[in-house]
C-alpha cells in the first residue's frame, strides 16, 4: 500500500519533471510550443525540395525519399536527443540533488520522457508528409507500439549510463554527441540495410537500435511483415541494456551527493 | 524511534587532483603521473550515535568544519554513511538552501507544485494548501511571475513555506533563522515551535546558540567530526561556551535567555 503511493508519487514526479523540460524548452519563444511541430515541418519542406528538385533521389522502399528519411530520422532522434539531453539531467540539476531524496533516477527517466512529446509531433508531421505524397498508413500499424517500447527501454537504459557517468567525468556530454553522430550514420536511417555491401552487414545487425529504426519505418512506410524472431532479440537485447543502465545508475547513485 | 543513528563514520576522500575529465585522465596516463593525486581519508564523522523520540528536539552545535552539515545530509538521505546506521523513519522535510531546487524561468506557482511534489505531497495535496503557503509567503501578487524576478528574500520565502507545508513528521533545519527580515524571521521561528508543538520532531543546526537554546530540548556538540558531548540542551551549550573560552550564559533550554555570538 505504502509502496503503491510512493510509486504513484514517483511517477508522477516524472511526469511533472518531464512536462517541465519540454516547457523550458519551448516557453521563452513566442510560439512557444508550436516550435515543437513547426521545426520538424520546416525541416521536411526544405528536404523534400533538396532532395526530388535537386538531388532527384531515388525512391526507397517505394516511397519519396524525403517520407523515407523523415520517418528514419523520427525514429532516430528519439534516441539520439533522448541520449544527449540525459547526459546532462543529473548535472544540470545539482540545486534538486542537493535537497532532498527522492530516486535519482526519475531525472534521466524524464528527460527520455519529454524527448518522447518531441517523438509525437515529429509523428504528426509524418503524418502530413504521407498525406501530401499520397501515401496511406498501412493494416500493420499496431506493430509498432511494442517496437516503440522496445526503443525506450533501450534508450533508458543508456540514458541511466551516461547520466550518472557523466557526474564522474564531466567530458561525456562532448563523448556522447561525438558517438551518437557516428552511430547515427553507422545506422539505416539515410540508406536501407539492403544497401549495405553484403560484406558489412553482418556487422550492421548487431547494431540493435539500426534495426530498430529500420524495422520500425518497414511497418510504418511498407507494412513488411515483421520478422518475430529479430524482434524478440531486440528486445531481449533492450532489456538487458535497461538493466545493465539501472544496475550502473544504482552503484553509482550513492557517490552523486559526494562528487556534485 | 523516528531518528536512530548508530555507531556513524563518514569517509570523504580528499583527493590532490581528482580526475574530473577523460581527457585529462589520458592525459595523466601519457605523462606517467599517477591517475589520481595521493588520497588521503578524510573522516567527517566518527562514531556519532543518538536516537531521537518523536516530537523531541535535537540541537547540533559545533566549530565549522565539525561535521554538522555533514550529519544533515545523512539525515536527509542524500548521503550515505561509511560505516553504521542512519535510520529516519517518517515524512522528513528540510530547510536546507531554501528555494534551491527551483527553476528560476517558472512562476512561483509552478515550483511550489514541482517542489511541493518532490517534497513527496500529490496535485491535489498541494492545491489544498497552496493560498495558505502563499499567504505565509506574504507573495500574493507575484505568484504568477517568474521566480527569477523574486528578491532574495521572496525565494527564501516561500521556500520557507513550501517546506513547512508538507506536514512533515521530522523537520530538519540549517540556520533557517537568516531568513528575510526581522519580522518573516520571526514569523518562522513561531512555526518551527507551532510545528514543535503539534509534535513534530525537530534537528537544528546554527550558530546562534540562541535559537538552539529556544528551540532544543537536547543538543549533540561535534568537535572535528566527534561526538564531544549529547544531553540536555543547556548543560551541552554551557560545556560547549566553555570550550570557546567564553563565559557560561546559562542558556536554559525553553527559556531562551539571550547569548551573543
Amino acid at each position: 500500500m505504502e509502496l503503491i503511493s510512493k510509486f504513484r508519487l514517483y511517477l508522477n514526479l516524472t511526469f511533472a519533471l518531464a512536462w517541465r523540460d519540454v516547457r523550458v524548452r519551448y516557453q521563452l519563444s513566442i510560439l512557444g510550443l508550436y516550435w515543437a511541430i513547426i521545426n520538424p515541418l520546416l525541416m521536411a519542406i526544405i528536404w523534400a525540395f533538396v532532395f526530388s528538385h535537386i538531388f532527384r533521389a531515388a525512391s526507397l522502399n517505394n516511397v519519396p525519399y524525403v517520407v523515407f528519411l523523415f520517418c528514419g530520422l523520427t525514429y532516430w532522434n528519439l534516441f539520439g536527443n533522448s541520449l544527449s539531453t540525459a547526459t546532462t539531467s543529473l548535472t544540470g540539476n545539482a540545486m534538486l540533488l542537493s535537497k532532498q531524496y527522492f530516486p535519482r533516477l526519475i531525472l534521466p527517466t524524464a528527460a527520455v520522457l519529454a524527448r518522447v512529446v518531441d517523438f509525437f509531433f515529429s509523428l504528426l508531421v509524418l503524418g502530413l508528409l504521407m498525406w501530401y505524397f499520397h501515401l496511406s498508413p498501412n493494416w500493420n500499424l499496431w506493430m509498432l507500439l511494442p517496437l516503440l517500447v522496445i526503443e525506450l527501454f533501450y534508450t533508458l537504459g543508456f540514458a541511466y549510463i551516461v547520466s550518472s557517468l557523466n557526474v564522474l567525468y564531466r567530458d561525456m556530454a562532448q563523448l556522447v554527441s561525438i558517438v551518437l553522430m557516428f552511430w547515427m550514420y553507422l545506422s539505416p536511417v539515410f540508406y536501407v540495410l539492403q544497401q549495405v555491401p553484403e560484406k558489412a552487414r553482418r556487422y550492421f545487425m548487431y547494431n540493435t537500435i539500426g534495426l530498430l529504426v529500420d524495422a520500425q519505418r518497414n511497418i510504418f512506410l511498407a507494412g513488411t511483415p515483421v520478422n518475430w524472431h529479430q524482434v524478440l532479440v531486440s528486445f531481449l537485447i533492450s532489456l538487458a541494456v535497461l538493466i545493465a543502465g539501472w544496475t550502473l545508475f544504482r552503484w553509482l547513485e550513492p557517490l552523486f551527493a559526494e562528487v556534485m | 524511534m523516528p531518528i536512530d543513528v548508530e555507531n556513524v563514520w563518514k569517509k570523504f576522500r580528499l583527493r590532490q587532483q581528482r580526475v574530473h575529465s577523460i581527457s585529462k585522465f589520458l592525459h595523466e596516463m601519457l605523462e606517467r603521473r599517477a591517475v589520481s593525486g595521493p588520497a588521503a581519508d578524510f573522516w567527517a564523522l566518527k562514531d556519532v550515535s543518538f536516537h531521537l523520540d518523536a516530537g523531541d528536539s535535537l540541537g547540533v552545535i559545533g566549530v565549522n568544519g565539525s561535521g554538522k552539515s555533514t550529519l544533515l545530509k545523512l539525515l536527509n538521505g542524500i548521503m550515505r554513511p561509511t560505516r553504521g546506521r542512519v535510520s529516519v523513519r517518517g515524512r522528513r522535510s528540510a530547510l536546507i538552501e531554501l528555494g534551491a531546487g527551483f527553476h528560476p524561468d517558472f512562476s512561483g506557482r509552478e515550483n511550489v507544485y514541482l517542489n511541493g511534489m518532490i517534497l513527496g505531497l500529490d496535485k491535489a495535496q498541494i492545491r489544498r494548501k497552496f493560498d495558505e503557503i502563499v499567504s505565509f509567503a506574504e507573495l500574493e501578487q507575484f505568484i504568477d511571475i517568474p521566480v527569477k524576478y523574486y528578491s532574495s528574500g521572496m525565494y527564501a520565502r516561500l521556500g520557507f513555506a513550501v517546506a513547512t507545508a508538507v506536514d512533515p513528521e521530522i523537520l530538519i533545519v540549517d540556520e533557517i533563522l537568516a531568513v528575510g527580515d526581522l519580522a518573516f524571521q520571526q514569523k518562522c521561528m513561531d512555526r518551527i515551535k507551532k510545528m514543535q508543538a503539534q509534535g513534530v520532531s525537530i534537528v537544528l543546526v546554527s550558530h546562534g546558540l540562541n535559537d538552539i537554546g529556544q528551540i532544543c530540548r537536547q543538543a549533540l556538540w561535534l568537535h572535528k567530526g566527534a561526538p564531544m558531548r549529547f544531553g540536555q540542551t543547556g548543560a551541552v551549550l554551557d560545556a560547549y561556551l566553555e570550550h570557546l573560552g567564553m563565559p557560561r550564559a546559562g542558556v536554559g533550554g525553553g527559556n531562551g535567555t539571550a547569548v551573543t555570538g
